[in-house]
């Protein structure tokens, strides 16, 4: 990979990005919305439009998480103004297979939604994005805070999920 | 005594402070019991929040496997959900079908494309000797110098956590089907820990002065979804035979080197 490298500031060319980029994207949008097809969607359409820009991949990559969260706000929105629920995707079990694995697993799918969903989405995007291993830097750049500012809102926002998250465990009786 | 604040802590958990300041934190965290608890507490969140994301990640491929696998039934489709194809679908389609193309090429071993991509194939180091080899779901303390785990279902997280600072952690891609986790000299009250996918290399506070070597981790190449966790943050992800790495000390190809925070 060191051969293709991006110089700091070169514009980067398509295919790279696309390698380089699309896992961490596709992660990120899944977990924002836990909809595989929307993730899907969001990405190939946020590359698409990377095709018309001529960014250096350092600048590509955050420049790619705002498009994906406008285009997720985007389709909410869309569906708001069709007076359809935000949280579209049914939870209830369609497969009568290992019916009881599969409530288990969407209880903990719902369970991490919910967390998510104590955070202010700025929050949300932050560990996310920290969890992808953006610097404070990056972070800071595109959800528009002080750089200083990264650490203590990631104290604060890790707290709030675990809290969150603890106790809608404890409330299902469950354990990891 | 003045008293670090979170902003801090949490700034020199996830290396974000210049060395001066860092050396001043690592100086007060050693003199300060409440600090160190703080900073315990601020490591336990992002442990806590990166196990939830890792297994999210796996309920969530298994939801959208389940339902490319049953074919016989109609997949659920979301109430204004399009069931046509999107109008860039016809440039996505062109761009995956360049980058599969590329993709397999590179798959080749011995293609120039590969090496291209890639560089050479790096060395593989053997683990230590008569590993002992884990498969399947219950979770288990493992004793021992050195382990082999099966990735389930393509996919393995490796968390490593509680080592002294300083203590290094060099994660190597190998072309094996198993992961492989060494604990180097000194470690004697280091395990492991196996649970399905995933792989918990803990220590136990061992100055990492009086450690032989560094903690070695061995991911396969063929993993669809690796990830290596340290002290609570992501550092590592493997997929599509590519290590992508944050926060290393060093890299060299295939390798890269970590250390422990302080």
């Amino acid at each position: 990979m060191g051969a293709l490298l991006q110089r700091v500031g070169e514009a980067v060319d398509f295919q790279t990005a696309y390698r380089e980029l699309y896992p961490a994207l596709h992660r990120f949008v899944l977990r924002m919305t836990g909809d595989a097809d929307v993730a899907d969607d969001v990405v190939q359409e946020a590359f698409t439009r990377l095709i018309e820009q001529e960014l250096p991949l350092d600048e590509a990559k955050p420049w790619l998480h705002v498009v994906a969260t406008n285009l997720v706000r985007d389709r909410a929105r869309n569906r708001q103004r069709r007076g359809r629920l935000l949280e579209e995707t049914p939870l209830e079990p369609d497969r009568p297979e290992a019916a009881d694995v599969r409530v288990e697993r969407l209880e903990r799918i719902d369970r991490v939604r919910r967390a998510l969903a104590e955070l202010s989405e700025r929050d949300a995007r932050m560990l996310l994005m920290r969890e992808e291993g953006f610097r404070y830097a990056e972070i800071a750049r595109v959800l528009g805070v002080k750089s200083t500012s990264v650490g203590a809102l990631v104290a604060r926002a890790l707290k709030r999920f675990v809290r969150a998250y603890d106790s809608l465990e404890e409330a299902d009786g469950t354990s990891d | 005594m003045e008293h670090l604040t979170e902003a801090e802590l949490q700034s020199w958990l996830d290396r974000e402070i210049e060395p001066d300041e860092r050396a001043r934190v690592s100086r007060h965290l050693e003199a300060c019991d409440a600090c160190r608890r703080v900073a315990g507490e601020l490591r336990a969140a992002a442990e806590r929040f990166s196990g939830a994301m890792l297994r999210y990640d796996e309920d969530l491929a298994a939801e959208a496997d389940g339902a490319r696998l049953r074919p016989d039934l109609p997949v659920r489709r979301r109430p204004g959900s399009r069931p046509r194809l999107p109008r860039w679908a016809g440039r996505a389609a062109a761009i995956v079908l360049l980058f599969g193309a590329a993709g397999a090429a590179a798959m080749v071993p011995g293609s120039p494309l590969r090496d291209l991509l890639f560089g050479p194939p790096s060395e593989v180091t053997a683990p230590a000797p008569a590993p002992v080899e884990v498969r399947g779901a219950p979770s288990a303390a493992v004793d021992g110098a050195s382990i082999t785990v099966r990735p389930q279902d393509g996919r393995l997280a490796v968390r490593v956590s509680d080592f002294a600072p300083r203590t290094r952690i060099v994660v190597t891609l190998v072309d094996r089907t198993v992961a492989v986790a060494n604990l180097p000299d000194g470690a004697q009250n280091a395990r492991f820990v196996v649970a399905a996918g995933t792989l918990e290399v803990i220590g136990t506070g061992v100055p990492a002065g009086e450690l032989g070597g560094a903690v070695r981790v061995g991911l396969p190449r063929s993993l669809q979804s690796g990830v290596v966790v340290l002290d609570g943050t992501v550092v590592a992800r493997v997929s599509d035979e590519r290590m992508v790495t944050w926060r290393q000390v060093s890299r060299s190809g295939d390798e890269a080197v970590f250390e422990v925070g302080g």
